[in-house]
């Protein structure tokens, strides 16, 4: 394998090239400042004040913080969303992890698989979300329909109408929607790992379940890892599929965090708690990544350190 | 192999690398050490650096930057210039129809007003989320249409100019305007007049009189009670498990609290007091009132539920002739008039256990933004608006109740051949309906209402027990209301 040689460069070539990359990098670093970091400040001073978008803010202290933690509401989003990312979280990277490791074989219509698994993740949730719709819909919905054809089920479901069913709708609609990318990450993951590995098992007669206990999921941990991570951070950060399906409902069961913080924003124009809402689910991510990225020196192996 | 990065978003490229090892000559990205990244065609990348070297570069890029800068500048003031007496942004709702039609009253405003030109914004969804968003960024349009709903709140934070100045100057006779109109639009404490209303909107019930004729259920009247219209939608309704497609009596709506007010005011409740200082809505005639709307659904079964309605809307249904009678307002008559394959009618909701039947009202209008450079054209587009002869423009295809009452009382003159035969209805039941007590939260009232109501329509709580549960969070919301003031 070659390895890049370094050739020192002189100095004022160094520094003309920091000054090339800033100025390349200017447009988008614009960008980023304007539309995130100076808005993440702003709504950091907001959570301690009292705003509906029409007057001047006034500082409040730590009001926000305690009307939320003391809003039930807020606890049953929380419930909620904690529910959903287990649930959707689990789903996605099991599912995608066994269509993977089968799309990783030399079967007929390779790409065809992938790109149909690939083509979800790249429609517009807009669109997907308007056909799940209908799709769902219990008096003309196709599921409820080809359910009834195949005799598994009686009467039509309600699928976003009901309080135990609508969770489940959005977690389908998210899998069927995620899932693709998450394979294309696994199967990155999965070429990556020496074929003589594999075959030194085979020499010494490991069963498949054995193989993949032992070679293809510990190779795989670094991949496993960052899925994991993304779907959660994902998961948490879930905003359009409940906007454009179930708003929420019903009796709150879609009503996820981060929904719940666009309503208090932009429905009741309570920037206080709505700011309070984004930082506390600012910590929580955070809290969890970094429970992760603990769990990582225990769970997750690097080639290099098998040799 | 090339995967020994501990990077983990470098799964992805690793497998590019494997790819293209062999024909291009690349190392792998990122290599930890220096976290610079190297393309190992070293010599070609210096080469393009001398060739864009950056001190040459950067006169001629501010250069440009400034000449850019400069053209942009000219631009706009050559443009101020021409339009400068009155370029006006007027933003309103509503459907394409309607918007086209008011495209063509604002070239006659233009016609009769060189000076001023008016840009409309036609906001179609979400309309107070964005006008809100609008005020915040302060680029409020001059010229907003309001509804009184969402007033309140804007009003209470000096959003709008008040007009009774420019109504005392032009002399401007305000006897015209329905009383309730205008009392949506003013302010308690300081009696400013924020709004000059456009139209009235209430609830009347709409029939398909073939369907009663079919099932021989003699149709509404004036007089009519909530037992009669229990007995006729029931009669009106059939859900045969094998017939092709159910018939319902009536509709159901379970979101807006609008819907649900009608049967909590007949049967003498209300939401809460006059001074929105104590809730009335947990007093027993207004569960009363939940109580038999929630019936309506789950005991008599003539509404249909979530289940059976799914995704149409109840306006949807009643076209296709699936739903007899359809709670509604005046909107929905141009729909009605262009879409029905059948005979249909109006009537107003019947009257409850107070002896009384009463809706609400709420009433829309133009308001001008506090902010505005241009008042005066602002003011002569509102005035324009609510005109006689706008506002009969308005009304010409059914769609409002317009606000002024000379107007309404030709607009619904009844007239042979045109529907709905009974449409004064729409103008007897404004004589009862009360304005909605509107409190600046309103939109936080209406989501706990939604919210905590949700279960008694779908038949799982009884509202006294809904309500006991919402009562201390809008109690809450009373008492910063009373703050607020």
């Amino acid at each position: 394998m070659r390895k890049s040689v370094q050739v020192p460069i002189p100095e004022w070539q160094q520094r003309e090239e920091t000054l090339w990359a800033i100025l390349l990098l200017a447009p988008c670093l614009l960008g980023l400042l304007i539309f995130t970091y100076i808005p993440v400040f702003g709504s950091l001073g907001l959570s301690f004040s009292y705003w509906n978008l029409l007057g001047t803010p006034s500082w409040v202290g730590f009001e926000n913080y305690v009307t939320v933690l003391q809003d039930p509401l807020f606890w049953k989003s929380m419930q909620s969303t904690v529910w959903f990312v287990t649930v959707s979280g689990v789903l996605e990277v099991v599912i995608a992890l066994f269509l993977a490791m089968a799309l990783n074989r030399a079967i007929k219509g390779q790409t065809l698989f992938r790109i149909a698994y690939f083509l979800p993740f790249i429609t517009p949730m807009v669109s997907v979300s308007l056909v799940w719709g209908w799709l769902y819909d219990p008096a003309y919905g196709a599921f409820n329909w080809l359910l009834q054809a195949v005799h598994l089920i009686q009467e039509p479901i309600p699928w976003l109408y009901n309080v135990s069913t609508a969770p489940w709708a959005v977690v389908i609609l998210r899998i069927w929607k995620d899932t693709g990318y998450n394979i294309l990450i696994f199967l990155a993951g999965l070429q990556t790992i020496p074929l003589s590995l594999t075959e030194a098992a085979l020499l010494d007669g490991a069963s498949a379940y054995r193989r993949f206990l032992n070679i293809t999921l510990p190779m795989l941990s670094p991949t496993l890892f960052f899925v994991g991570i993304m779907t959660l951070i994902n998961g948490f950060q879930a905003f359009d599929s409940v906007y454009l399906l179930t708003q929420g409902g019903p009796a709150h069961s879609t009503e996820l965090l981060v929904y719940w913080m666009f309503k208090n924003a932009f429905e009741f124009y309570k920037i206080g708690p709505a700011s309070a809402i984004a930082y506390l689910l600012f910590i929580i991510i955070l809290v969890l990544t970094l429970v992760q990225w603990q769990l990582r020196k225990r769970w997750v192996l690097y080639e290099d350190e098998t040799a | 192999m090339f995967c020994n990065e501990k990077e983990l978003i470098f799964a992805e490229r690793c497998e590019a690398v494997k790819d293209n090892t062999g024909s291009i000559e690349l190392t792998p990205l990122g290599s930890r050490k220096n976290n610079r990244f190297y393309l190992s065609g070293k010599d070609t990348f210096k080469k393009a650096s001398d060739l864009f070297c950056i001190r040459h570069v950067i006169p001629q890029i501010l250069g440009l930057l400034l000449i850019s800068i400069a053209l942009s500048g000219c631009h706009s003031t050559t443009q101020d210039t021409k339009k400068q007496q009155g370029m006006i942004t007027f933003s309103t709702w509503g459907s394409q129809q309607e918007v086209d039609g008011l495209k063509l009253l604002l070239k006659r405003f233009e016609a009769n007003n060189p000076d001023v030109h008016v840009r409309l914004m036609h906001i179609p969804e979400n309309y107070f989320q964005k006008i809100h968003l609008l005020v915040a960024g302060g680029m409020a349009p001059d010229v907003m249409l309001v509804n009184s709903l969402n007033y309140p709140v804007y009003a209470h934070n000096g959003v709008f100019k008040d007009l009774r100045p420019f109504v005392k100057r032009d002399r401007l006779e305000l006897n015209d305007f329905y009383p309730k109109a205008l009392q949506a639009f003013q302010r308690p404490a300081s009696q400013a007049l924020g709004v000059l209303p456009r139209d009235l909107s209430n609830l009347v019930v709409y029939y398909n009189v073939d369907l009663f004729r079919k099932d021989s259920v003699s149709e509404p009247d004036a007089d009519w009670t909530w037992p009669q219209m229990v007995q006729k939608a029931k009669a009106l309704t059939h859900r045969g498990k094998f017939k092709a497609s159910p018939q319902y009596g009536l509709s159901f709506f379970s979101k807006p609290p609008l819907y649900w007010l009608p049967f909590v005011w007949s049967a003498g409740g209300d939401l809460w007091n006059r001074d929105k200082g104590r809730l009335l809505l947990t007093q027993p005639a207004s569960l009363q009132g939940l109580q038999f709307y929630s019936d309506l659904r789950n005991r008599f079964h003539v509404a249909p539920t979530r289940a059976e309605s799914g995704d149409a809307v109840m306006s949807q249904l009643f076209l296709q002739q699936k739903l007899a009678m359809l709670v509604s307002g005046r909107w929905t008559v141009p729909v009605l008039r262009e879409q029905a394959k059948f005979r249909w009618d109006v009537a107003p909701l019947p009257i409850g256990p107070s002896g009384q039947s009463r809706v609400g009202v709420d009433a829309s209008g133009y308001a001008i933004s506090a902010k505005t450079h241009h008042q005066n054209a602002s003011w002569k587009l509102v005035k324009f608006l609510t005109s006689s002869a706008s506002l009969r423009a308005m009304a010409q295809n059914g769609l409002i109740i317009p606000a002024r009452e000379s107007v309404a009382q030709t607009v619904f003159r009844p007239q042979p051949g045109r529907l709905p035969a009974h449409g004064f209805y729409f103008l007897d039941t404004l004589k009862e309906a009360v304005p909605t007590s509107v409190p600046t939260r309103w939109n936080e009232f209406s989501e706990l209402l939604q919210l905590s109501l949700e279960p008694v329509w779908e038949g799982q709580k009884s509202p006294a027990q809904a309500l006991r549960e919402a009562k201390p969070a809008l109690e809450k919301l009373l008492r910063q209301e009373q703050k607020n003031r």
